[in-house]
């Protein structure tokens, strides 16, 4: 059994230092770049200058006055790229500075061990313990601030989601969530990559639901050198998109000059490398395909007069053929799914970014450590109606309160009108939670459970209290020794119940 | 004792940042510097320039030729600087980045995965649209798409609680129309409210609106209330003499931070107000906070003249601060044989310790605004939390120990299939059970109640997270499946037959549904149904308690249902 500490949530976190610094990695490049560009620009100029002792002052003048020119133009763009720099820097400060406020909230437990050790506590386990421990730091978690700790990185995890997840093309629903946190809240704008996040749904977006692969191939060329290391496929399946795309738009004789100059070489084994051999088998078989579609466009053209008779038969029999339906597939949006998966492939191991959305890894592990057998659909707890009918209130026939049915949670609570907290119960999670097991718990019963004739069994302290008001229906039972049932109504001598013994 | 790794963390980050700081700082200092000299040149040739329209001759090419090496300077530095900064990036990666103790893959402990898509999605996708065509519908997928509204739900309702009002509006939009007359226009300006309540609470730390309302529910509840049992009225009251202390301190600390006499006199009357209350509960937290009004004004004549002995001021504080921290550390040693659970004691205890500062201790004011939320929704029949932010915080403690258990059982994949037949076998026998089931899990759709997790989680955290009675059978170890679910299985019947997957737990719940607890007669403990009747033969043979072991027969028992109050 492990409990939360300091070391793993850094350890699950390392991808909030990946990002930024990968983000300063390519800005630094830009400079490089800048530099390089700035050097090779003013090398004549120089030169010029420095053999210029020949030249009339006037000229030499302007030849220095256009080297300050560019040399000014130059300092304003490295500042600008500085400027950028900084501003990844800060999020990496930010992210660690977040951290550290997790310090406050450790509970030292090689300390109270050796508490322990000292009133006689075996000198094996404390070892064992601090071997353990090493230089691990338990959170407590009864502390207030830490649980808002984590109330603001839920809040980033469901931004995160919302970035990422967003199918709108106009706006993002998680950005704008965002703005308006970090009104009362503005580190977290540090705190979360939202500018690449954006980007890389508003990619993802362009190609399932635009089919527009310009973005995704600007996202390409930008990251070109890293894509070849990992020997990424993005490329054919941009190609093989873009050939596509220009079948259906019936430009053939366009297609089949683009397909001999950028997807023929896929077919070449020497092409790739020995780990690629997935992508080969894939690749040509799409290839392969390909081919075979323009015969599928040849009689598709004639579709129109398919009823007629006059098609030739071995035309009907190819268009009844499961190939022919595979053509059909070949031009479907299959290829924008494969391209996007791709996209999402590469980027998440660009960035160190975790496949599933973190969102869900720690919702699964909650909503399974939480998942009793005691749970149940609380419609309640929500502020969505549903349309089913709410099964106390509903018609007019009198309720049998001593009915069985009415001692399980999904009654009991309402007619008590108790709130039920659990957070599993909740219809929305209930649902969610459907596929997950169910957490391994120990007997927990209220204090003093209570059991009454009818076999309910109520925490005493809370049955018996006395009303604070003093001519209360239930003070007067009291002294008459009795107690009514809160659930049945029933009303019983308190000499009849007794103290049971769960564990 | 060795470096925890935020400790590494910190100096490699601030190892880099400077690295990244300063090398940028010296490429711009390089550029300026040679910029300057070409200005110095610049202005050099201006000189020129105008002695030659005097007719004067001077030469300028010494100067010209040194541009060339200041150039080159310039070009050096830069790819200097660049340099360092481009292996400081390098340390930092390998480091920390690419550092495996540091590195745990989020993906990894995902043992669990939940019904729902990892990429956008729109709502209204292949699966809806062939189950309205009438072709076979892909079951998952539209699980999927469910799942996916659901947790828009729960988001929506976390957001709503958590007084994000305003931005709610756009994401209803996406979710399904039709099947919810979804949250009417009267909730949402009840929730606006709460948000305009915690944002002043948050924000201006102005928390006069949170208290009218709670005079207002004192006064609803009272005379609402007359002839019916408190109960509620008195757990309210708790929070809301939170509120009224920190407004007290607050007053009491003057409007721009400066207590003089006035602020010591609002406070008082404050308190005179409404304070009184609360005497029989909390005369312990009171007691303190109302000597901090003797102090504010005992201070008061030092300042305002100024002619008295300053060291006699300085004294004064001193002998202040020395009070309060006694003070605090008094009530801190009283308040801690009062065990709190979240939310619980310390509040007064931070308070006496940020008193001077108040305004700048943020965290007493989010934290009151969250407990605030808890009342409203409370008042709203809602749960006193975002059941979403609960579950993921169960999630943030938990994850270790599903990270262990899936890292476990990758290792012991690899250990068996590299192993001999012998061990092929062995892991059908050690494993088969979670791993089928995991596998399983993949196109699972409903968990049986058969389906537990493999592995215990700590109770350490139980305090946060208890929300039912549960009971474990001493005999069976099983859990107890209260009465609720016998409208879940027709409910599940239902579905089922409506969906067509049927998952294997169906019979199984059909057999625990009707399994509650009984209590033994003679000693009165507690044990499932279904044991006690194995432990008798079904009926035939006396039987021991499992835990006394004193003697019982079937007919001894009766059963028994956990209700809480």
């Amino acid at each position: 059994m492990s409990e939360p500490t300091i070391n793993f949530h850094i350890q699950t976190k390392i991808t909030q230092f990946k990002v930024p610094t990968e983000l300063i990695k390519k800005n630094f490049k830009a400079i490089q770049k800048l530099i390089e560009k700035q050097k090779k620009a003013t090398e004549d100029d120089i030169r010029k200058i420095k053999n210029s002792s020949k030249l009339p002052t006037q000229l030499k003048l302007a030849l220095v006055r256009k080297t300050i020119k560019s040399f000014e133009q130059f300092s304003l763009k490295l500042q600008s790229l500085i400027n950028k720099d900084q501003s990844y820097a800060s999020r990496i400060l930010a992210r660690l500075e977040n951290f550290k406020e997790l310090e406050e909230f450790t509970v030292n437990r090689n300390k109270s061990y050796t508490e322990f050790g000292s009133e006689g506590m075996d000198k094996r386990d404390i070892s064992n313990v601090s071997a353990l421990d090493e230089d691990d730091q338990n959170l407590d978690l009864h502390h207030m601030n830490l649980i808002n700790w984590y109330r603001e990185q839920t809040n980033l995890l469901i931004i995160e989601y919302l970035i990422k997840s967003n199918s709108r093309r106009d706006s993002n629903i998680g950005i704008q969530l965002l703005k308006c946190m970090s009104k009362t809240n503005p580190k977290l704008t540090k705190l979360i990559d939202y500018d690449l996040l954006d980007n890389f749904n508003k990619i993802y977006v362009s190609i399932v639901k635009e089919h527009d692969i310009s973005l995704v191939i600007s996202w390409f060329n930008e990251n070109r050198a890293f894509l070849k290391k990992v020997n990424s496929n993005l490329e054919f399946e941009i190609n093989y998109c873009k050939f596509l795309s220009l079948v259906e738009k019936g430009e053939v004789t366009e297609a089949i000059k683009f397909s001999k100059e950028n997807l023929s070489c896929y077919g070449n084994m020497e092409n790739y490398q020995e780990q690629e051999k997935e992508n080969l088998e894939e690749n040509l078989r799409k290839l392969k395909e390909i081919g075979g579609l323009l015969i599928y466009l040849a009689i598709g053209g004639k579709q129109t007069s398919m009823e007629n008779s006059s098609v030739p038969f071995s035309t009907r029999m190819i268009t009844h053929s499961p190939r022919y339906k595979e053509y059909e597939k070949v031009l479907s949006n299959e290829r924008w799914d494969s391209l996007s998966k791709c996209f999402i492939d590469n980027f998440v191991n660009l960035y160190g970014i975790s496949r599933n959305h973190p969102l869900f890894i720690y919702l699964s592990a909650g909503l399974s450590s939480l998942k009793t057998k005691s749970c149940y659909c609380n419609t309640e707890n929500s502020i969505f109606k549903t349309d089913e009918p709410n099964s106390i209130s509903q018609g007019n026939e009198p309720l049998t309160l001593t009915d069985k049915k009415y001692r399980g949670p999904n009654y009991y609570y309402k007619l008590l009108k108790k709130i039920n907290h659990c957070p599993v119960c909740s219809p929305e999670l209930y649902k969610l939670s459907r596929n997950l097991p169910y957490a391994q718990l120990i007997t927990s019963i209220f204090n003093n459970p209570f059991k009454l004739p009818n076999g309910n069994i109520y925490p005493f302290d809370k049955l018996l209290v006395p009303s604070e008001k003093y001519l209360s229906e239930k003070n007067d039972l009291l002294r008459m020794g009795k107690v009514k049932d809160p659930l049945t109504k029933e009303e019983f001598l308190i000499d009849e119940c007794v103290r049971v013994y769960p564990a | 004792m060795g470096t925890s790794l935020l400790d590494l963390l910190s100096s490699e980050v601030d190892t880099f940042l400077n690295v990244g700081d300063s090398s940028l700082q010296k490429l711009k200092n390089d550029c300026d510097v040679f910029c300057e000299e070409l200005r110095s040149l610049e202005s050099s040739l201006e000189d020129q320039l105008a002695q030659e329209e005097k007719g004067e001759t001077t030469d300028s090419s010494c100067a010209l030729e040194s541009i060339d090496g200041l150039w080159n300077k310039w070009y050096r530095g830069s790819i200097t600087d660049l340099k360092t900064y481009n292996s400081g990036i390098n340390k930092f990666s390998k480091n920390i980045l690419n550092n495996k103790k540091l590195n745990i893959n989020l993906d990894e402990c995902y043992t669990y995965p939940l019904n729902l898509y990892n990429f956008p999605v729109e709502q209204e996708t292949d699966a809806r649209e062939k189950l309205s065509a009438g072709e076979e519908p892909d079951q998952l997928a539209l699980v999927k798409e469910e799942n996916q509204e659901e947790l828009t739900k729960a988001i929506i309702l976390h957001l709503l609680k958590n007084g994000q009002c305003d931005i709610v509006r756009g994401m209803v939009n996406d979710i399904d129309m039709e099947k919810y007359s979804l949250i009417d226009e009267s909730l949402l300006t009840k929730f606006k409210l709460l948000n305009d309540i915690v944002n002043d609470i948050v924000v201006n730390h102005d928390l006069t609106k949170a208290i009218e309302w709670f005079k207002n529910k004192y006064n609803e509840s009272i005379s609402f209330d007359l002839g019916r049992c408190k109960s509620d009225a008195s757990d309210y009251s708790d929070i809301e003499f939170k509120f009224h202390i920190l407004q007290f301190t607050l007053l009491l600390n003057g409007k721009e931070g400066e207590s003089n006499i006035e602020s010591a006199l609002a406070a008082y009357l404050y308190s005179k107000e409404n304070f009184s209350r609360f005497f029989n509960e909390h005369l312990n937290e009171i007691s303190p906070l109302m000597t901090l009004l003797l102090f504010r004004t005992a201070e008061e004549p030092a300042q305002a003249n100024p002619d008295d002995n300053s060291s006699f001021r300085s004294y004064m504080v001193n002998m202040l601060q020395e009070f309060m921290s006694k003070m605090k550390q008094s009530f801190l040693n009283t308040s801690d044989s009062k065990s709190g659970e979240y939310g619980g004691s310390g509040y007064v205890g931070q308070i006496l310790s940020h008193f001077q500062n108040i305004h700048e201790y943020q965290p007493i004011f989010v934290n009151l605004s969250n407990e605030f939320m808890s009342e409203y929704c409370r008042e709203l029949k809602l749960s006193n939390d975002s059941s979403l932010f609960q579950s993921i915080l169960a999630g943030f403690i938990n994850l270790p120990n599903f990270y262990k258990y899936n890292k476990i059982q990758l290792k012991f994949h690899r250990f068996s299939i590299s192993g001999s037949q012998e061990g092929r076998m062995k892991e059908l026998d050690n494993i088969s059970k979670s791993t089928i089931q995991n596998n399983e899990n993949n196109t699972m759709i409903e968990a049986g109640f058969n389906y537990d997790l493999p592995f215990q989680l700590p109770d350490s955290n139980k305090f946060l997270f208890s929300f039912h009675p549960i009971f474990i059978c001493p005999v069976s170890k099983e859990q107890l499946i209260p009465l609720t679910n016998i409208g879940n299985m027709s409910e599940n019947h239902r579905s089922a037959k409506k969906k067509t997957t049927n998952y294997q737990g169906n019979n199984n719940n059909a057999r625990a549904v009707n399994n509650p607890v009984v209590v033994l007669k003679y000693c009165k403990h507690v044990a499932l149904k279904d044991s006690v009747w194995q432990l008798s033969k079904k009926g035939y043979e006396i039987f021991k308690c499992p835990y006394c072991y004193k003697e019982h027969k079937f007919s001894d028992t009766s059963d028994a249902y956990f209700i809480d109050l």
